[in-house]
């Protein structure tokens, strides 16, 4: 239990700590595009390795938030990136929350949101959808 | 000066009042009258525009100019209800049976070779083999399908004719259509789609059943002991096989019909569409609210809802920063899209090629293709009989 708690609270640490990461980059040093992906891979990891539940909603919360704030500090982008950005924050966003989300229905938030984002032939999601789906995945591997 | 009695003018008044709530009455209370009413409509519609057998792709084919390979699905609907597989005297469809005799004429021109894009089935469960005869498009064959489609559409409150260009592009109403991936019937939903159809199809199937309209009453009994379909590769044969279809492929095409366009009804509101296009110079008043609609629904199809709905708002985020107007033709999927991507050109761009640039090939060349095949139903018939007015475009 102790164990989980200071693994937890190192994640944390680890993931606030990245924001000083994304500041760097709001300086001009990446794209806001490539913020955003950096930002996903960030949640992406801190899924991977997060222990306590209650953790997963923080880190994704916490994800969204940033994304959105990125958004709107930033101006206009190019055509096709605001557009991945604008899918990937509503697909994101399609995720059901902590307190409706049942693992028993993942089968379905899974083929839901790849028929209102992405709806393949072959059911694997092109990006940057495929990157909710592997967050997705993530969070009812758990 | 002359005066009426006033017990004269009472009288007049009573009398008018009391004709015209007969009137109301009548036309209120019987549905009968509103089916007559309807075919006597279709009726005039198929002869204003079509003078009988000046066009053989309005003619049914004998059963016995088509061959035994080009009969089996023919044999296996006699194990349907007459109430579907004969030719009704009411009928509740807002448009003629020619646009499907047409559609599956016209859809595969080589009767004489197996055709790749058509599948054979044993049986619901086995798995479907490629290069199959084109059906014989007999009376049968055709009555069947226009009835199913009839009854369950008007059971779920579906646009008819909106359907009726997507059908044709993509299976031309065959039954045993088979798409590239696998996309099965006449409907060639995909995996992803027939699943998250499922989803809602416990809820249809309770509404169909509870329902007291005429035409839920009538598929009442096939739905009855049904369960929702495999969404595996190995269930593509449940969509193919007849006599469990058309009911099966048309039933899950409005259910997801219906899916798509709450999604997007919800997602317009969301985003502020209305407003936003209003501020850019088209008022709802200026357009018809249900082509944009059926624009997003049919882009749906390929794209998602949602992301239909974003490719929109990301488009009226670019006119609004090149403090452009929107016009009506700005929607219209019948123009064809300049390849050049000059500035000028790019700041004058409308919706479909701003699709072309935006989002993969295959959704803008779908949406083109569909509008095509709208633009050949209109040029057989008159424009509104098999598609609707101003189809893919405000």
């Amino acid at each position: 239990m102790l164990t989980q708690f200071i693994l937890g609270s190192l994640i944390l640490a680890v993931s606030l700590s990245s924001q000083s990461l994304l500041g760097d980059a709001a300086e001009g040093r990446l794209s806001v595009r490539q913020q955003f992906d950096s930002e996903v891979t960030n949640l992406q990891k801190n899924l991977k390795i997060c222990r306590r539940a209650d953790d997963y909603w923080i880190f994704l919360r916490k994800a969204e938030s940033q994304l959105k704030d990125l958004r709107t500090s930033s101006p206009l982008q190019v055509e096709p990136d605001e557009m991945y950005m604008d899918l990937l924050i509503s697909s994101l966003k399609a995720i059901p929350r902590k307190a409706g989300f049942k693992k028993q229905d993942c089968d379905a938030y899974h083929t839901t949101i790849l028929a209102q984002f992405d709806p393949t032939p072959s059911g694997k999601a092109d990006e940057p959808v495929a990157k909710t789906m592997a967050v997705l995945d993530l969070l009812c591997r758990k | 000066m002359f005066r009426l009695p006033k017990y004269y003018i009472l009288i007049f008044v009573g009398l008018s009042v009391l004709t015209a709530y007969g009137i109301h009455r009548a036309r209120q209370s019987s549905g009968f009258f509103h089916s007559s009413a309807n075919n006597q409509h279709l009726n005039e519609i198929q002869f204003s525009s079509l003078s009988p057998g000046s066009n053989q792709n309005l003619q049914f084919e004998e059963p016995s100019t088509c061959g035994a390979e080009r009969l089996v699905l023919e044999e296996k609907l006699r194990a349907i209800s007459p109430l579907f597989r004969d030719e009704r005297s009411q009928t509740a469809t807002e448009f003629p049976r020619e646009c499907f005799t047409f559609m599956m004429k016209r859809k595969f021109q080589d009767l004489q070779k197996r055709n790749q894009d058509l599948g054979a089935c044993l049986d619901s469960q086995s798995k479907p083999t490629r290069g199959a005869a084109v059906p014989c498009v007999t009376k049968t064959y055709v009555t069947s399908i226009y009835n199913f489609f009839s009854d369950v559409s008007d059971c779920l409150e579906t646009p008819q004719r909106a359907q009726l260009p997507e059908i044709f592009t993509l299976s031309g109403g065959h039954l045993n259509s088979l798409g590239a991936d696998l996309e099965a019937g006449l409907a060639q939903l995909n995996l992803t789609s027939i699943a998250v159809a499922n989803l809602q199809f416990v809820q249809t199937k309770n509404q169909i059943l509870s329902s007291e309209k005429a035409s839920c009453q009538r598929l009442a009994p096939r739905l009855k002991n049904m369960v929702a379909l495999s969404s595996q590769e190995s269930g593509r044969c449940a969509f193919l096989s007849v006599p469990q279809n058309p009911f099966v492929s048309i039933l899950y095409l409005n259910i997801k019909y219906l899916q798509d366009r709450q999604l997007i009804r919800e997602a317009l509101q969301s985003a502020e569409i209305s407003t936003r296009m209003a501020r850019l110079g088209l008022a709802v008043g200026d357009y018809d609210a249900a082509n944009l609609e059926q624009i997003l629904i049919t882009l749906a199809r390929s794209a998602g809802a949602q992301t239909s709905v974003l490719a929109l708002s990301n488009y009226l985020k670019r006119v609004e920063s090149n403090g452009k107007k929107l016009v009506l033709s700005d929607f219209d999927f019948g123009k064809s899209q300049a390849q050049d991507q000059s500035v000028d050109l790019l700041k004058s761009e409308s919706f479909p090629g701003f699709i072309q640039r935006n989002l993969q090939k295959k959704v803008s060349d779908y949406l083109h293709q569909v509008r095509l095949h709208a633009d050949q139903l209109n040029r057989e018939f008159k424009e509104g009989v098999c598609s609707p007015n101003s189809f893919l475009a405000l």
